[in-house]
C-alpha cells in the first residue's frame, strides 16, 4: 500500500541469517545506520543486508520500533509493552540486542537496553554478576592484590 | 531453513560481555548506584576495574536507597533507620568515590547519609560540580549545608532537604556565590506541614533567576504564591503536589496556569497526602 506513492519506499532489511524483513519508512528512522543508506539512494524499494544482526533479535527490533513509532499507542501502552518487551529476553538476548542497537546506531533503543541490562545487575553480589554475564574472574594475583587493597573497607 | 538459519543464529551469537565495545559496557556500568560500582560491579574483572578506574566514570555519584526500604516508612519512623553507625559505613564508599573522580564531578546525589566531615571533604574535590542532591542528610549541620552549596560557582540545580532552622538570609548568598542555579527543590522532611512563609517570600526575593522551583512538605498561602510569581518571573515549572494549600483562589489559580508553562497543583487537603497510593506515585516509590 505505501509502494503506490512514488515518495515512500518500502525497505527491505536481510538479517545475517538470512531472513527478510519488509518495512516501512517510518519504521527505520530511528536506525540512523539504514537511515543514512537510505538517503543516499533514490529508489522506491530498497534492499538492506545486516550482516551483524540476525533474525530474531531483528524481529524483535522491529516489533519495538513498529510500538514506538506508532500515534496511537498512549504513552502508558508504550511503558506496558517496554516492561514486557524486557521481561521476556534472557541475558544473552538483552546483549545481542544492546550490540545490535549500537551496530545500527538507534540512540534511545541502545539507552533502552542499557537501561534494562543495568537493572539487572543492581543490587547484586559480584558472584551473581559473573555468573549472569558469564564472565570468569581472571585476575592475576596482583591485580587481585590491589583490589583487596583497595576494598579493604570491604574486607575489615 | 528457517531451523538452519536458527541454529546457526545461537551458534554464532554465544555471549561474551568481555567482548562488548568498551562504551557500551560503560554505558551500563555509569547507570548503577555507586555503591554497586564500588562493591560489585568493578570487582567483576580486570576490565570492568580498569574501566572503573577512568575519572570519567565518576561523573555521577549516587548514593540512594542504601536501606531498600520504602521511603514512606523512613519518614514516619525516621529514628528508627537513622542510627549513625548505619551510616558511616557508607561514608568511606563515598570517600573512595570522591577521591576516584579527580575533580570531574558533576552530579552528586546522596539520600540519608553524609555529615559535616564528609561534605568538608568532598568540596575541594568536586569543583566542577552541576548538580547536587542531598535527600534526608539530616546529619549536616545547616552551618555546613551552606558553606558546601556556595562552593560551587558552576552549580545549575540544588535539590536540599532543610530543616526548621534554616536561615533565610542564606539564599541570597546561595544565589550569589552560584550564578548558574536555575533550578531549586526545597524538601521538609516530615509529614506534617507546617507554615514556612519566610523561607518562601525569601526565596522569591533572593532568586529571581530560577527556572525550576519545587517545595515539598509546606503550608502555601495565596500570599506566599502571589510573591514567588511576582518575584521569580522567569520560572517554568512550579511544583506544589506536596505542599498544602487549603485557600487557592481561583484568580490566583489562573494565574499559575497563565504565567507557568508546568505548574502542579498543591495538595487542598491532608488527607490527600496520606492515601498511600498517591504518596508512593509522588514520592517514585514503590508500595509494599
Amino acid at each position: 500500500m505505501a509502494a503506490e506513492k512514488s515518495s515512500i519506499k518500502i525497505i527491505t532489511l536481510i538479517a545475517a541469517d538470512g531472513s527478510v524483513f519488509e518495512v516501512e519508512p517510518n519504521i527505520v528512522k530511528e536506525m540512523k545506520t539504514v537511515q543514512s543508506y537510505i538517503d543516499e539512494l533514490d529508489q522506491n524499494t530498497v534492499s538492506i543486508p545486516l550482516p551483524n544482526v540476525f533474525g530474531n533479535d531483528l524481529a524483535m527490533i522491529i516489533e519495538y520500533c513498529k510500538k514506538h513509532a506508532s500515534e496511537e499507542e498512549t504513552k502508558e501502552a508504550k511503558e506496558e509493552f517496554d516492561f514486557e518487551f524486557v521481561k521476556r529476553m534472557k541475558s544473552d538476548d538483552k546483549l545481542r540486542l544492546l550490540q545490535a542497537a549500537s551496530y545500527l546506531n538507534m540512540e534511545s533503543f541502545l539507552q533502552f537496553m542499557a537501561k534494562a541490562i543495568a537493572a539487572e545487575i543492581e543490587n547484586q553480589s559480584v558472584e551473581f554478576v559473573r555468573d549472569y554475564f558469564q564472565i570468569e574472574s581472571d585476575f592475576t594475583p596482583e591485580e587481585e592484590a590491589e583490589l583487596r587493597k583497595e576494598n579493604e573497607w570491604a574486607f575489615k | 531453513m528457517k531451523s538452519k538459519c536458527e541454529s546457526e543464529s545461537e551458534s554464532k551469537s554465544k555471549p561474551n560481555w568481555l567482548e562488548l565495545p568498551i562504551d557500551l559496557t560503560k554505558n551500563i556500568l555509569q547507570r548503577l548506584d555507586t555503591i554497586d560500582i564500588l562493591t560489585s560491579a568493578r570487582n567483576v574483572c580486570p576490565l570492568w576495574w580498569n574501566i572503573c578506574k577512568d575519572p570519567l566514570m565518576w561523573r555521577t555519584i549516587r548514593i540512594c536507597h542504601i536501606y531498600h526500604i520504602p521511603l514512606i516508612d523512613i519518614l514516619c519512623f525516621e529514628t528508627l533507620y537513622l542510627s549513625a553507625s548505619d551510616i558511616c559505613c557508607f561514608e568511606p564508599l563515598c570517600r573512595s568515590a570522591i577521591d576516584l573522580s579527580c575533580g570531574h564531578l558533576e552530579d552528586l546525589d546522596l539520600e540519608l547519609l553524609g555529615c559535616d566531615e564528609l561534605l568538608e571533604y568532598i568540596a575541594p574535590r568536586a569543583i566542577n560540580l552541576h548538580r547536587l542532591r542531598l535527600f534526608y542528610c539530616l546529619k549536616v549541620s545547616n552551618k555546613c549545608l551552606i558553606e558546601f552549596v556556595t562552593k560551587f560557582s558552576l552549580l545549575e540545580k540544588l535539590v536540599i532537604t532543610f530543616n526548621d532552622k534554616f536561615p533565610k538570609e542564606s539564599f541570597e548568598v546561595i544565589n550569589r556565590c552560584c550564578p548558574l542555579l536555575k533550578s531549586l527543590d526545597f524538601v521538609r522532611p516530615t509529614l506534617f506541614y507546617i507554615n514556612r512563609d519566610h523561607l518562601v517570600f525569601a526565596i522569591a526575593k533572593a532568586m529571581p533567576g530560577l527556572h525550576h522551583l519545587t517545595f515539598v512538605g509546606i503550608v502555601i498561602n495565596n500570599a506566599a504564591l502571589v510573591t514567588i510569581l511576582d518575584g521569580c518571573s522567569m520560572l517554568q515549572s512550579l511544583d506544589l503536589q506536596l505542599c498544602l494549600c487549603d485557600d487557592l483562589s481561583q484568580s490566583l489559580e489562573k494565574r499559575c496556569l497563565e504565567q507557568i508553562k508546568d505548574f502542579r497543583f498543591p495538595l487542598n487537603h491532608v488527607s490527600d497526602f496520606f492515601d498511600e497510593d498517591n504518596f508512593c506515585d509522588l514520592f517514585n516509590v514503590s508500595s509494599v
